[in-house]
C-alpha cells in the first residue's frame, strides 16, 4: 500500500508551510490556508458518508457547531480547561451525537436523508438561538493562541485527517462503505451490517467534522450560531468533495480547496452580498453536468480515455 | 428494395463491451424474417438498438433507404416500425382501453382508429371484456395480447417481435403465434421476429439468420437452417 | 377570546400552508411520477414573487394579473431547464446517483436565481403593499385574510385541474405512461423528453404561483428560496411521496404546525418544531403519514 507517500508528501506539505509561515510572517495567504484546511477537515468528514456511502447531508454544520461550542462554552463559563483538550473533546462529542441522531436519520436514505438533515441543522440552530445559557445570539469570544501555533495546528490536523481517511477507507470498514454503496444486496448477502455500517461512516464523519468546528473556534477566537451552525457552513462543506470528487480522498480535498478559494474570488468580484453564489452555483451546475463524480473522478477519466485513444493509435 | 438493412452495427451497454459486434443483415419487401440466437446473443439489444433505446456505437441502419440510427426512439415509431418488447410492453396502471388508444399516434394510426380497434377486440376477446380494467390486473398471456393489439394500434409498417413466448405456457405461446400468423397476413408488412422457441421462429418466417455472441455466423432459408447444426445447437439449449 | 384566538391561528396556518402545498405539489408531479429531482422550485417561486413585486412597483400592474404572463413564462423556463439541464441525468437509474446529480443541478441554478436577486433587489425584505393585502372578511367575530381564501381556492382550482388532465387527456395519460415504464413508453411513440420538459414546464408554473402567494402574505428576501424549497419536500414526505391529495394534505399540515408554535410557544422555534416532527415522522412512520395506495 502506497501509505507511505502519503506520509511522505504530508510530512513535506507541513514543513514547506512552515517556512511559508516564518517567511510571511503569518500573513493573509497563511491565514488562508489555514482557513482552507478547516473545510479540508470537516469536508473529510462529510465525504466518509456523503462521498463513500452515497447520502448527502445537507447538515453537517450540527457537527461542526458541537465542535466549536464544545471549545466555547467552557470558555463562556470561565471554566479553565485546556483548548486542546477541549478540541478533542468537542469531536467526540459530535461523534456522541451523530451516533443519537443516526437512530432516526438512517432509517431513510435519498432525499429524506437529506432533508432530515437539513431539518436536524435547523433544530440545532433554532434551540442555541433561544437559549441564553448557550449564549443565544451573541456568542462566545475565546482568548486562543498565537497565529504561529494555531495555523500549524491546523495545518498538521488536516493532513493527519487526510492521511487517516486515504487509510481508512482501505481497511476493512472502508470497503464495507463501498460495497453498502455500490451493492447494498450482495453486502447484505454477504453478512454486513447496513445500518452499522453507514452509521460507522456517519460518527466517525461527524467526529471529524466536529474537530474541524473545534478548530475554527481557536481559529478565528468567536463562536456563534450563525458562523458554526448556519446553513452556509453545511452548504461549503458539502459542495468541496462534491465538486471535487465524491468518494475520492484527492478529490474532496482538492474540492474543497477549489470551493473555497473560489467563494473568496466571487466575493471580491461581485460585492454585492450573497451574489458570490452566482459562482458558486454556476460551478456547481458546469462540474455536474460535465462529470456527474466531480472533478477529479472526471479529470482521472478523461487523462484515461486520452491514453487509450493514444495507445490505439500507435497500436495501428 | 430492401425495407431494413443494418450494416456493422455495434452497439454495448458499457463503454468497453460491445454486446453487438458489427452485424449485418436485412430484410426485403414483405418478408418475415427470424433472427435466432442462445441466451445472450444480443438479439433484444439488436431489437432496442433498432427502435432507438440504445445508440449505437458504429454502424448503421436503413428503413426505406432513410438513415434511422441516431433517431429517438418516437420518431422511429413515426416511421412505423413498432416493436413488442420481450419486457413491459403495456402500462400497468392504465386501462386496456386507454393501453390501446395511447398506442393510436402516428397520422395513419389515428385514420384507422376505429378499424384497428375492431381488429385487435376481434383477434382477442378476452381483451374487449376487460377493456375497462386496469392492464396490471391481466395475467400473462393477456398483457402480450395487449401489447401485440397496442402495436396493432399503431398501424405499423413493419413488426419487431421480441421473443413473445417468454414466460409463457405452451398453449397460450401457439394460440398466440396463430392469432399473429393471420394478423401478419391480414396486414401483409415486413416481420423481424426473435424467439427462444426455434421451432416456432423458423416456422413463422420464410428466413432466418443465427447470431452468435453479437455476430450472424449463418443464414439461410428456415427449412435449410433447422437442418443445420448450429441451429440445433441452440435448440438443444447448450 | 382565546378561543376565536385559536381558530384564527388554525385558519392562518392553513393558508400559509397552502403554499408549502403548492409547492410540494410541484414537486410531487416531476418526482413521484417521473423520478424527476428538484431542488430549485422554491428558488423558481421567489424569482416569479420578485417578478411581481418589480411588476407592481414599476408599472402598478396587480400581482394576479402579472400571473396571466409569468405563468407561461415559467411554463418556458422549466421546459428549458428539463431539456438543458436535466436531460443527461434522465437514463441514469437510481442506484447509479439519479437523484444526488438531480439535485446538485437543480440546487446549483437555484444558487444562481438567489444570486441574481441579491444582486438586482438586494437582501433587503421587500413587500407588494396591494391594497387588500390586509383586508380580510368577517364571519361573526372571526376574520379571515382573503388572501388565504384567495390561495386556498387555487390550490384547489389546480389540484382538479391537475387530476382531470392527468385522468382524462392524452398528456395526462402519456405522462402516467411514462412514470410506470419509460422504456415501453418510448416503444409507444411517446415523445418521452418532452412529457417530462411540460411536466417540469407545468410544475415550474405552479410554483410561480406558490410564489405570489407568499409574497402576498409573507416579505420577501432572496435566501427564502431553499428555504421553501425544504419546505416543499417536507409535504411531500409527509404526504407519502408521490399521491397529489396526500402532498397537500401534509403542506397545510406544515403550516398548521408552523403557526400553532407560534400562537402556543416561541414564533423563533416554529421551523424547529416542524423539523422535530419530521425526525419524528422518520422514526415512526418512514413511509410517510398519508402512503399512496
Ligand atoms: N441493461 C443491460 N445492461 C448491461 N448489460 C446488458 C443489459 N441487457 C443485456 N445485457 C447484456 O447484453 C448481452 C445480450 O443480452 P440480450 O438481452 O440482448 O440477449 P438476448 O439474445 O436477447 O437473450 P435472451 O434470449 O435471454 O433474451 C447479455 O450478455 C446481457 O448480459
Ligand atoms: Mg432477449
Amino acid at each position: 500500500m502506497n501509505l507511505k507517500k502519503w506520509v511522505v508528501s504530508g510530512v513535506i506539505a507541513f514543513i514547506l508551510y512552515m517556512l511559508f509561515l516564518r517567511l510571511t510572517d503569518a500573513g493573509f495567504i497563511a491565514n488562508f490556508i489555514a482557513y482552507i484546511s478547516l473545510f479540508v477537515i470537516a469536508g473529510q468528514g462529510w465525504n466518509l458518508l456523503g462521498g463513500y456511502i452515497g447520502e448527502i447531508s445537507f447538515g453537517h454544520a450540527v457537527f461542526f457547531g458541537i465542535g466549536a461550542y464544545t471549545v466555547g462554552l467552557p470558555v463562556g463559563y470561565k471554566l479553565d480547561i485546556n483548548l486542546l483538550l477541549l478540541v478533542l473533546l468537542g469531536a467526540l462529542m459530535a461523534g456522541i451525537f451523530a451516533l443519537i441522531i443516526s437512530y432516526p436519520l438512517l432509517r431513510v436514505q435519498g432525499f429524506p436523508f437529506l432533508v432530515g438533515t437539513y431539518g436536524l441543522g435547523v433544530v440545532i440552530r433554532s434551540i442555541v438561538v433561544v437559549t441564553p445559557a448557550l449564549f443565544a445570539t451573541r456568542g462566545i469570544f475565546i482568548s486562543t493562541y498565537s497565529k504561529n501555533f494555531t495555523y500549524p495546528l491546523i495545518i498538521g490536523f488536516a493532513i493527519a485527517v487526510v492521511i487517516f481517511v486515504q487509510w481508512l477507507v482501505n481497511q476493512d470498514l472502508g470497503l464495507r462503505f463501498k460495497a453498502v454503496r455500490d451493492v447494498p444486496t450482495a453486502a447484505r448477502m454477504i453478512g454486513i451490517n447496513i445500518y452499522k455500517t453507514k452509521a460507522s461512516a456517519f460518527v466517525i464523519g461527524a467526529m471529524l467534522t466536529g474537530l474541524a468546528g473545534g478548530l475554527f473556534a481557536l481559529y478565528g477566537g468567536f463562536v456563534n450560531p450563525s458562523a458554526c451552525f448556519g446553513d452556509n457552513t453545511s452548504i461549503f462543506i458539502l459542495l468541496g468533495p462534491y465538486i471535487g470528487g465524491i468518494g475520492s480522498v484527492l478529490g474532496a480535498l482538492f474540492g474543497s480547496t477549489i470551493v473555497i478559494i473560489l467563494q473568496e474570488v466571487a466575493r471580491s468580484v461581485i460585492t454585492v452580498n450573497g451574489g458570490h453564489y452566482l459562482m458558486v452555483g454556476a460551478l456547481l451546475v458546469v462540474v455536474m453536468m460535465l462529470s456527474k463524480e466531480g472533478i477529479y473522478p472526471g479529470i482521472v477519466k478523461l487523462v484515461k480515455k486520452i491514453k487509450n485513444a493514444y495507445q490505439k493509435r500507435q497500436g495501428e | 428494395m430492401k425495407i431494413l438493412e443494418v450494416n456493422q452495427l455495434k452497439t454495448g451497454y458499457d463503454p468497453e463491451v460491445d454486446v453487438l459486434r458489427g452485424l449485418s443483415f436485412s430484410i426485403e419487401e414483405e418478408e418475415c424474417v427470424a433472427m435466432v440466437g442462445a441466451n445472450g446473443a444480443g438479439k433484444s439489444t439488436l431489437m432496442k438498438t433498432i427502435s432507438g433505446i440504445l445508440k449505437p456505437k458504429s454502424g448503421e441502419i436503413f428503413y426505406r433507404g432513410q438513415r434511422i440510427d441516431g433517431m429517438l426512439p418516437h420518431e422511429i415509431v413515426n416511421l412505423g416500425i413498432v416493436q413488442v418488447p420481450e419486457e413491459g410492453g403495456t402500462f400497468p396502471n392504465l386501462t386496456i382501453e386507454e393501453n390501446l388508444m395511447i398506442s393510436c399516434r402516428r397520422k395513419k394510426a389515428k385514420m384507422e382508429r376505429q378499424k384497428n380497434l375492431e381488429l385487435v377486440y376481434q383477434s382477442f376477446p378476452q381483451l374487449l371484456a376487460k377493456k375497462g380494467q386496469l392492464a396490471g390486473s391481466l395475467s400473462g398471456g393477456q398483457r402480450k395480447m395487449l401489447s401485440i393489439g397496442k402495436a396493432i394500434m399503431e398501424s405499423p409498417e413493419m413488426l419487431l417481435l421480441d421473443d413473445i413466448s417468454m414466460g409463457l405456457a405452451p398453449k397460450v405461446v401457439e394460440d398466440l403465434y396463430r392469432m399473429l400468423k393471420d394478423l401478419t397476413l391480414k396486414m401483409d408488412i415486413p416481420v423481424l421476429i426473435v424467439e427462444q422457441i426455434v421451432e416456432i421462429a423458423l416456422d413463422f418466417a420464410q428466413r432466418g439468420y443465427v447470431m452468435t455472441q453479437g455476430e450472424i455466423v449463418l443464414e439461410g432459408s428456415s427449412a435449410a437452417l433447422l437442418d443445420t447444426e448450429a441451429v440445433q445447437k441452440i435448440y438443444i439449449g447448450t | 377570546m382565546e378561543y376565536t384566538g385559536l381558530i384564527q391561528t388554525i385558519l392562518g396556518g392553513v393558508g400559509v400552508g397552502s403554499v408549502y402545498a403548492l409547492l410540494g405539489l410541484a414537486f410531487a408531479l416531476v418526482f413521484g411520477k417521473l423520478k424527476i429531482c428538484s431542488y430549485m422550485h422554491g428558488d423558481l417561486a421567489i424569482l416569479a414573487a420578485y417578478l411581481g413585486y418589480f411588476i407592481f412597483t414599476s408599472i402598478g400592474l396587480d400581482p394576479f394579473l402579472s400571473l396571466i404572463v409569468l405563468i407561461p413564462i415559467f411554463f418556458f423556463i422549466g421546459y428549458y431547464i428539463q431539456v438543458i439541464f436535466m436531460k443527461p441525468f434522465m437514463s441514469m437509474e437510481i442506484w447509479q446517483g439519479r437523484y444526488q446529480a438531480q439535485i446538485m443541478v437543480t440546487w446549483g441554478l437555484g444558487m444562481c436565481i438567489m444570486a441574481i436577486e441579491f444582486i438586482i433587489w438586494s437582501g433587503t425584505y421587500r413587500m407588494i403593499s396591494v391594497p387588500y393585502r390586509n383586508a380580510t372578511l368577517n364571519f361573526s367575530n372571526l376574520t379571515v385574510p382573503v388572501v388565504h381564501l384567495l390561495s386556498l381556492g387555487a390550490l384547489l382550482l389546480i389540484y382538479l385541474v391537475l387530476s382531470l388532465v392527468l385522468q382524462k387527456t392524452d398528456l395526462g395519460i402519456s405522462f402516467r405512461a411514462c412514470s410506470v415504464d419509460r422504456i415501453t413508453a418510448m416503444l409507444t411513440g411517446i415523445n418521452y423528453q418532452k412529457i417530462c420538459a411540460i411536466s417540469f414546464g407545468i410544475s415550474s408554473a405552479i410554483a410561480v404561483v406558490a410564489g405570489t402567494f407568499y409574497a402576498l402574505t409573507h416579505q420577501i428576501t432572496p435566501a427564502v428560496g431553499l428555504e421553501l424549497t425544504f419546505k416543499g419536500w417536507v409535504a411531500v414526505i409527509i404526504g407519502g411521496m408521490g399521491s397529489l391529495g396526500g402532498v397537500i394534505l401534509a403542506g397545510l399540515l406544515v403550516g398548521l404546525v408552523e403557526s400553532l408554535t407560534s400562537f402556543f410557544w416561541i414564533p423563533a422555534l416554529k421551523e424547529a418544531v416542524l423539523f422535530v416532527g419530521l425526525l419524528l415522522l422518520l422514526i415512526f412512520r418512514p413511509g410517510g403519514l398519508f402512503k399512496a395506495k
